[in-house]
């Protein structure tokens, strides 16, 4: 998406717009869906993986 | 297919305002207790086009002037039928009345805190010991000026969410959900901190629908 | 939709340049690569690279509170800034090798989120 004819704040507006329409908002869906290379992977895995390290995180900190 | 752009609390209320290339704006009963927004169109390839994001944008800002507890939906794949999302609405129904009341009545905003700080650059360092001195040096400081950044404008809000460094020169970058008649009293302590701190870049954007506080399973970020 | 910054609220300082910034944190349209072998190896490369440096910088927070509070010892301290200092020069190798900048390393979670 070009953004370098607009004036500043436009792109700003513009970019902080397209993040919140593509990445944020209610999703429906149940298993995300990543494309990469036109390929769908599905993140189930990442999502335990993410769930394990903030458990140790906070695990470690309680120790301390 | 059907393009979703919101839910809402029923009545849903719609807007004077046409959807995603030129397509009608309907009400779907998602459930007993919450309406969606959507529109009919066609197939999409690929990625959405740039007019596509901000008409679905504008929809979204259209609707949540009208609909004082709205969830924006991110711009997806859409669905087959009405059916089909009323089965996905029904699937977390209790998740997204608890969203909709979480976002009643509020408005989001975003802030990026930007330092020019030239300390931030390692290319000095030789040793692993100075290495990590100068990182943990980087690390507090910076917490500790994000931290009470943070503090005195989440005051204001119902909600807030924040990440520290996410890159060298991003000091802060946090969003709030307020409460409308809170956004005064947020542009001031914005402004205080402004001039308390000339040396760094405030980006403050919005007000925008609540997207960042429409998500309803795990933790947001 | 307008964009005549009624949703700039308030931009203070030195503004410049910081379109490209925000464009560098991936914040932008993500790119769509194409299935040929190049940009399929491409695509693989940001997974993983992703990945990496999430570990990265978990492994480094946590090694940082550890000297805070003083539980590593000078040669373990050594060591660690010794080889983040080597991964993040790695990283920056394989990036370039890649074409791909720190906004291409992100990954969108849905609800989670961004993963970094």
């Amino acid at each position: 998406m070009s953004t370098t004819s607009r004036p500043l704040e436009q792109q700003v507006t513009l970019i902080e717009l397209v993040d919140r329409v593509l990445n944020k908002g209610v999703v429906l869906t149940g298993d995300i869906v990543l494309s990469v290379a036109d390929v769908d992977l599905v993140y189930v895995g990442l999502r335990v993986l993410l769930a394990s390290v903030g458990t140790l995180d906070r695990l470690e900190r309680e120790v301390e | 297919m059907l393009h979703l752009y919101a839910l809402a609390h029923r009545p849903a209320q719609l807007a004077p305002i046409e959807g995603i290339d030129g397509s009608r704006l309907q009400v779907s009963a998602a459930s007993s207790a919450v309406d969606s927004v959507v529109s009919v169109v066609s197939t999409p390839e690929g990625q959405p086009s740039e007019a596509a994001i901000l008409e679905h944008a504008a929809v979204v800002e259209h609707l949540a002037a009208v609909n004082d507890a709205l969830l924006p939906a991110r711009y997806g794949r859409g669905y087959p039928d009405e059916a089909t999302l009323a089965d996905a609405i029904a699937e977390r129904e209790s998740q997204v009345q608890a969203a909709l009341e979480r976002v009643r009545g509020c408005v989001e905003i975003g802030l990026r805190v930007f330092t020019d700080d030239p300390g931030v650059t390692r290319a000095g360092e030789s040793t692993g010991r100075e290495y990590m001195v100068s990182r943990l040096r980087e690390v507090r400081s910076a917490d500790r000026l994000a931290g009470d950044l943070h503090d005195s404008l989440a005051a204001a809000a119902k909600e807030s969410f924040s990440r520290v460094l996410a890159s060298p020169q991003l000091l802060l970058s946090a969003t709030y959900l307020l409460p409308r008649p809170e956004l005064g009293p947020f542009r001031t302590a914005l402004a205080v901190a402004e001039r308390e701190h000339p040396e760094l870049t405030f980006v403050c954007t919005g007000p925008w629908p609540p997207y960042s506080f429409a998500m309803i399973d795990g933790d947001r970020r | 939709m307008s964009l005549d910054g009624d949703k700039l609220l308030h931009a203070s300082g030195d503004v410049a340049g910081l379109a490209r910034e925000l464009d560098r944190l991936g914040t932008a349209l993500p790119r769509r690569v194409n299935a040929d072998p190049e940009q399929v190896e491409k695509g693989l490369a940001q997974l993983v690279l992703t990945l990496v440096e999430l570990l990265r910088q978990l492994m480094e927070r946590q090694a940082l509170r550890r000297m805070e509070q003083e539980t590593l010892t000078d040669e373990q301290i050594e060591r660690l800034g010794e080889t983040f200092m080597k991964l993040e020069g790695r990283m920056d190798e394989l990036k370039e090798h890649f074409g791909l900048d720190d906004g291409d390393l992100n990954l969108n979670l849905g609800p989670l989120g961004d993963l970094l």
